[in-house]
C-alpha cells in the first residue's frame, strides 16, 4: 500500500467512524496536494457531515496561500521565548504541547488565550484549551465562551468542559444551543454543565437523553449518570431500562445499580423483569441478585439483610398478585373475560398463600363493575375455580373444565366442527381445553393439535383457531406463519389478535409493517395485541402510541388506551394517565386509572395521586386520598417510604408548592420545556410510516452503531456492554449485517511478534489482550516492539484466548 | 457505609496507592487530594490497587474520572489500575477511565507500566 495514501482505504470504509478517524488524522497530517483531486471526489460522495467538513477543510488548505501564511496552519509568531518550539505542522505543535511539564504549563498559561486566538486548527485549539484549561487566566475565561459554540466538536467540548470546571455560570447564554446539539457528546457535556446550574432541569434533559430513540444519545445519557448522585438518576435509569430491547445495553445500565446500593433498586428491577423479553428478564433477575449482594455487603448487617430479603420475597409474591389482578382488569376491559389460561393462573396463585391473600386484598380495590364481576368470578367469594389438569393430549375429553359463569363457553357458541381433521367425537370445549392446557413441554402433541386445526383454518371455529395460535405461541410452534398471515384478514377480533401475537413472536418482519393498522383498531383485543407486540419490539413506540390514545378527545379511545397500559412500564405512562385523570373523566375511567396507580405502587405515584387529589372535586378526591394513603402504608411497610407518614405529607405539600411556583415563573432559556421542540429528532416514527421504517432499519442500524462507535472512540470506551464489554480495550460495536457479532475495536498496544508461520503479526494491547492480524493488512508490517494504534475488526477468538482480527479498513468492509 | 483507608507504598519508579474499603463521593475526594499532593511533589507514575476495595459507586467513579484526566492530561503522567474485579473493570471501561488509565493484571506489571516502560510509535498510522 502506498504509505502516503493510506487514507484511501479508510475513507472508502462503509463505517462512518473509520472515515471520521481518517479525516481527523488527515487534518493533523494533510496528504500532499497531488491528492487534492481524488480527495475532492471523495468529499463529493461522502454523506457524513462531520467527515465531509473535515475533508473540506483539508481541501480548502490546498486552495489558499502557502501553508506557512495560512491562518489554519499559522505558526506562532512568538518563535523565541517560552513559546519557542511552538512551530511546524499541527501534529508537531500537538507533540510540543504534550511534552510540556506541569511547571511549564503554568508558566505559559498566561499566553495561552493569545495563542488560541491565533490558532485555526481545531484539534490544536482543542488541545490548547484542555492543556491550559485549569490555569487559564481568570479574567480571560469569558473568551472561551465563543469556542463553546463553534461547529468543531473537539473545540466546543474542550471549552465547555473548561468553563464547567472553572466558571460554569458563564455558560448560561450558550447552554440552550448546546443542550439541543445534534452531537450526543456535546449534549451530554451540556447536561453535565447544567447540573452545576439547575439540577432539576438537568435531570429533565438527562431523562430526554436516556429515553432517546438513538442508542448513541442513550449511551451519552448513561455516562452523565456517573456524575450525578444515584438517587437522583435511579428512576430515570429504570425508565431507560424499560424501553431497552438490547440485553447488552441493559446490562450496562445495570452496572450503575450494581455499584450503587439502594434498598429500592431490587424491587424496581424485579418489576421491570415482569414485562421484559426472556433475554432481558434474565439480565434483570441477575441484576436483582447482584443488587441484593451489594446491599448485603454495604448497607445492612446480616440480620437486617435476612429480614430485607424476606420482605423482598413477600413483595415479589404480592407483585405477582398485582400482575394477575391487572390481567383480570384488562380482560374485563377488552372483553376477553375468563378462559382456561386465567383459570390455570388462578389455580397456581391459590397454592402460594402470600400471593393468594394479596390477590384477595386487591379484589377490594375500587374498580369498574365489569372488572369487579370478573374478580368475584375468578378470585372472590370463595367461588371454586379449581380445575383438574388433564393430559394435554387426546384424553382431554375426559376432563371437567371450569364452567364460565356466563353460561356457554366461547367454543360452545361457535359453529359445529365438521371437517375431517378434528374428530367429531371431541367436543369443541374439550378441544379448547386441550389447547389451553398445552405447555412448552408438550411440543410434539401441541404441534399435532395445532396443525390439525390450522390446516383447515377456514372451516375451524374462530375460538378454536385463536386458541390454536395462542397455544402455538406458548409451545413455540413456529411453523404457522402462513396461517397467521391468512388469519389477519379475518373479521373475528379474537382470531386476528391471536394471529397478531403469533406473528409478533415468530415473524415480526411480517407484522411490524402492519402494526399501525392494528393499533388503530377499535377492537380492544386487536389493539391490545398490537400494543403487546410493539412493546416487545419497540417499547418507546408502544409508550408513544399509548400516550396518543390517552390524549385523545374521544372517551372510547381513552378507554382503549387505559386498557392497554398494563402492557408497558407504568412509570413511562404515569404522567399521561394522571393528565387524563385530571380531566375528571367518567367514573369507570377514573376507577380504572386509580386501580392502575395502586397496582404499581411507588413514591412518585404517591405524589401524582396527591396532585390529583388537589385538582379533582370532593368525591373523586376522597377516593384518591384513600387510595394514596393505602399506597403510602404499603410502601412504608415494604421499606420504600419513610414510616413517618406525617413527614411524607409535609414533603408532598412542599414539593407541590415548589413546582407550582416554578410553573408560574417564566422558565429559563435552558429549561427542558422551552427547548423540547428544538431537540434533535430521533423520536418514535408514526405507525403509518412503519413499513418505511422497517425498510430503513438496516441502514439506520449501521449509522447508529457507527455514531456510537465514534462516541466510544472519542471516549475510548466500550459501547456494548456484556461479557465482551468487560474486555478492557477501547471501542467496539456489533455489525448485524455482517454475521451479527463482528466487532470493531480501537486497539492501543505493542507489536509482540513480527511475522508468525501463519503470516500474522501479534499485538498485545495495553490491557493485556492479544490480537493476531494478517500481515497483508499492513504495508509495511509494524516493527517488533513498535507502538500500535489501530482499528481492528475482531473476526474470531482463538483457542489460546487471543483474537484473530483484521484491519478494519481492509476487512472486506469496503 | 464502610469508609476507605488509603495506604501508600513507594517504588523506584512509581507510587502504589492501596484502597481498602468503599470508594464513593466523599472518599473519592480524599483520594483526589492525596493524589493531587503526590502529583505536585513530582510523582508521575501512579498505581491504584483495588484488591481490597469493596465497592465503588457512581460518584466514586466520577472522582476517579477527574483523577485520571488530571494525571494523564494535566500532568502527562500514567495511572495504572490493578486488582479490579470484573464489575469494577467493566465500570471503568464504560465510564471511559480505561484506557486513559491502564489496567494491569498484577502489581509487578502495573509498576512496570507506570514506571514508563513503553515502546515507540507504530501501528496503524
Amino acid at each position: 500500500m502506498d504509505a502516503e495514501f493510506w487514507w484511501r482505504l479508510d475513507l472508502s470504509s462503509p463505517i462512518v467512524d473509520i472515515r471520521r478517524m481518517a479525516a481527523v488524522q488527515m487534518l493533523l497530517e494533510p496528504p500532499p496536494s497531488s491528492a487534492a483531486a481524488e480527495l475532492a471526489e471523495i468529499v463529493a460522495r461522502e454523506d457524513d457531515a462531520e467527515t465531509k467538513a473535515m475533508l473540506r477543510q483539508i481541501l480548502d488548505g490546498y486552495k489558499g496561500p502557502p501553508a506557512d501564511a495560512r491562518p489554519a496552519e499559522a505558526v506562532p509568531t512568538d518563535s523565541v521565548g517560552p513559546w519557542a518550539g511552538w512551530s511546524g505542522s499541527p501534529a508537531q505543535r500537538l507533540e510540543w504541547l504534550g511534552r510540556l511539564t506541569p511547571e511549564k504549563r503554568k508558566e505559559l498559561a498566561g499566553h495561552a488565550p493569545d495563542q488560541l486566538a491565533k490558532e485555526r486548527h481545531p484539534l490544536v485549539a482543542s488541545a490548547l484549551i484542555r492543556i491550559f484549561g485549569r490555569s487559564w487566566p481568570e479574567d480571560r475565561l469569558e473568551a472561551l465562551l465563543g469556542y463553546a459554540s463553534v461547529d468543531s466538536p473537539p473545540v466546543c467540548l474542550a471549552a465547555l468542559e473548561t468553563l464547567r470546571q472553572r466558571k460554569h455560570e458563564l455558560l448560561l447564554p450558550v447552554l440552550p444551543g448546546l443542550l439541543t446539539s445534534a452531537n450526543p457528546r456535546i449534549r451530554g457535556a451540556a447536561v453535565r454543565a447544567l447540573i452545576e446550574v439547575d439540577r432539576e432541569e438537568a435531570l429533565a434533559h438527562l431523562e430526554a437523553l436516556l429515553l432517546d430513540a438513538d442508542p448513541a444519545r442513550r449511551l451519552e445519557g448513561l455516562r452523565c449518570c456517573f456524575h450525578t448522585p444515584f438517587e437522583d438518576v435511579m428512576q430515570l435509569l429504570l425508565k431507560a431500562m424499560a424501553i431497552e430491547t438490547d440485553a447488552r445495553r441493559l446490562a450496562a445500565y445495570g452496572m450503575l445499580f450494581e455499584i450503587n446500593p439502594s434498598l429500592e433498586a431490587p424491587f424496581r428491577l424485579y418489576e421491570l423483569s415482569e414485562r421484559a423479553s426472556a433475554e432481558n428478564a434474565e439480565v434483570l433477575r441477575r441484576l436483582v441478585a447482584a443488587t441484593c449482594r451489594t446491599i448485603g455487603n454495604t448497607l445492612l448487617n446480616p440480620a437486617d439483610f435476612q429480614k430485607y430479603r424476606e420482605r423482598l420475597q413477600e413483595w415479589i409474591d404480592r407483585r405477582a398478585a398485582a400482575v394477575l389482578a391487572q390481567d383480570i382488569v384488562a380482560r374485563a376491559a377488552d372483553g376477553r373475560g375468563t378462559d382456561h389460561e386465567l383459570t390455570e393462573m388462578i389455580e397456581l396463585a391459590r397454592k402460594r398463600p402470600v400471593l393468594w391473600n394479596a390477590l384477595q386484598e386487591l379484589a377490594t380495590l375500587p374498580m369498574p363493575p365489569a372488572a369487579r364481576a370478573l374478580f368475584l368470578k375468578t378470585v372472590g367469594g370463595g367461588a371454586s375455580v379449581s380445575v383438574q389438569r388433564p393430559s394435554p393430549v387426546r384424553s382431554a375429553a375426559t376432563s371437567e373444565g371450569p364452567a364460565p359463569a356466563g353460561g356457554k363457553t366461547e367454543a360452545e357458541n361457535a359453529a359445529p366442527i365438521d371437517h375431517p381433521v378434528v374428530e367429531k367425537a371431541r367436543k369443541p370445549s374439550d378441544l379448547l381445553e386441550t389447547l389451553a392446557l398445552l405447555s412448552p413441554d408438550d411440543k410434539n402433541a401441541a404441534n399435532r393439535e395445532i396443525v390439525s386445526i390450522l390446516s383447515t383454518i377456514n372451516e375451524s371455529p374462530a375460538p378454536l383457531v385463536a386458541a390454536a395460535f395462542r397455544a402455538a405461541v406458548r409451545c413455540s410452534i413456529d411453523n404457522q406463519a402462513p396461517s397467521a398471515r391468512h388469519a389477519l384478514n379475518g373479521s373475528d377480533p379474537v382470531v386476528v389478535s391471536a394471529a397478531v401475537e403469533y406473528l409478533g413472536k415468530f415473524a415480526p418482519d411480517d407484522i411490524e409493517p402492519l402494526l399501525g393498522r392494528f393499533l388503530a383498531s377499535t377492537e380492544p383485543r386487536i389493539k391490545s395485541a398490537a400494543v403487546r407486540v410493539l412493546q416487545r419490539s419497540d417499547p418507546l413506540q408502544a409508550v408513544s402510541a399509548l400516550k396518543t390514545m390517552l390524549r385523545s378527545k374521544h372517551i372510547e379511545h381513552q378507554k382503549l388506551g387505559i386498557a392497554c397500559l398494563v402492557h408497558v412500564e407504568f412509570s413511562l405512562v404515569r404522567d399521561a394517565l394522571a393528565e387524563l385523570l385530571e380531566t375528571n373523566p367518567p367514573g369507570d375511567l377514573l376507577e380504572t386509572g386509580l386501580c392502575l396507580f395502586q397496582m404499581n405502587p411507588d413514591p412518585e405515584g404517591v405524589y401524582r395521586l396527591y396532585l390529583l387529589e388537589k385538582r379533582l372535586p370532593a368525591e373523586a378526591a376522597g377516593n384518591i386520598r384513600r387510595a394514596r394513603r393505602e399506597m403510602m402504608t404499603f410502601l412504608a411497610g415494604s421499606g420504600r417510604l419513610s414510616p413517618d407518614l406525617g413527614k411524607i405529607e409535609n414533603e408532598l405539600l412542599e414539593r407541590a408548592e415548589r413546582e407550582s411556583k416554578k410553573r408560574a415563573a417564566v422558565p429559563p432559556a435552558y429549561a427542558f420545556k422551552v427547548l423540547q421542540k428544538s431537540l434533535p429528532s430521533s423520536g418514535p416514527v408514526r405507525h403509518a410510516e412503519y413499513s418505511e421504517t422497517a425498510r430503513k432499519t438496516t441502514i439506520s442500524v449501521a449509522v447508529i452503531l457507527a455514531v456510537a462507535v465514534f462516541a466510544a472512540l472519542a471516549w475510548n470506551v466500550v459501547t456494548g456492554p456484556g461479557d465482551e464489554a468487560a474486555s478492557p480495550t477501547a471501542s467496539r460495536t456489533a455489525l448485524p449485517g455482517l454475521g451479527g457479532r463482528l466487532q470493531i475495536r480501537q486497539v492501543d498496544g505493542w507489536v509482540r511478534e513480527e511475522r508468525s508461520a501463519a503470516d500474522e503479526f501479534k499485538i498485545e494491547s495495553e490491557t493485556g489482550e492479544v490480537f493476531r492480524v494478517p500481515c497483508r493488512d499492513y504495508d509495511p508490517v509494524p516493527a517488533l516492539g513498535a507502538r500500535f494504534k489501530g482499528a481492528l475488526i475482531l473476526m474470531r477468538k482463538n483457542d489460546d484466548g487471543s483474537w484473530f482480527a483484521r484491519r478494519a479498513a481492509a476487512a472486506g468492509l469496503r | 457505609m464502610p469508609g476507605l483507608t488509603l495506604t501508600i507504598e513507594n517504588k523506584p519508579n512509581c507510587i502504589i496507592v492501596r484502597l481498602d474499603g468503599y470508594l464513593e463521593g466523599e472518599t473519592g475526594q480524599q483520594l483526589q487530594q492525596l493524589l493531587e499532593g503526590l502529583l505536585c511533589r513530582g510523582t508521575r507514575g501512579l498505581v491504584l490497587d483495588f484488591a481490597k476495595c469493596t465497592g465503588i459507586n457512581s460518584l466514586g467513579v466520577s472522582c476517579l474520572l477527574e483523577i485520571v484526566i488530571r494525571i494523564v492530561e494535566d500532568f502527562g503522567g500514567k495511572l495504572v489500575l490493578v486488582g479490579l474485579n470484573e464489575l469494577q473493570r467493566r465500570v471503568m471501561v464504560l465510564s471511559g477511565i480505561i484506557p486513559m488509565a491502564i489496567s494491569a493484571p498484577n502489581i509487578d506489571e502495573a509498576c512496570r507500566v507506570a514506571g514508563g516502560v513503553d515502546g515507540g510509535l507504530g501501528g496503524d498510522r
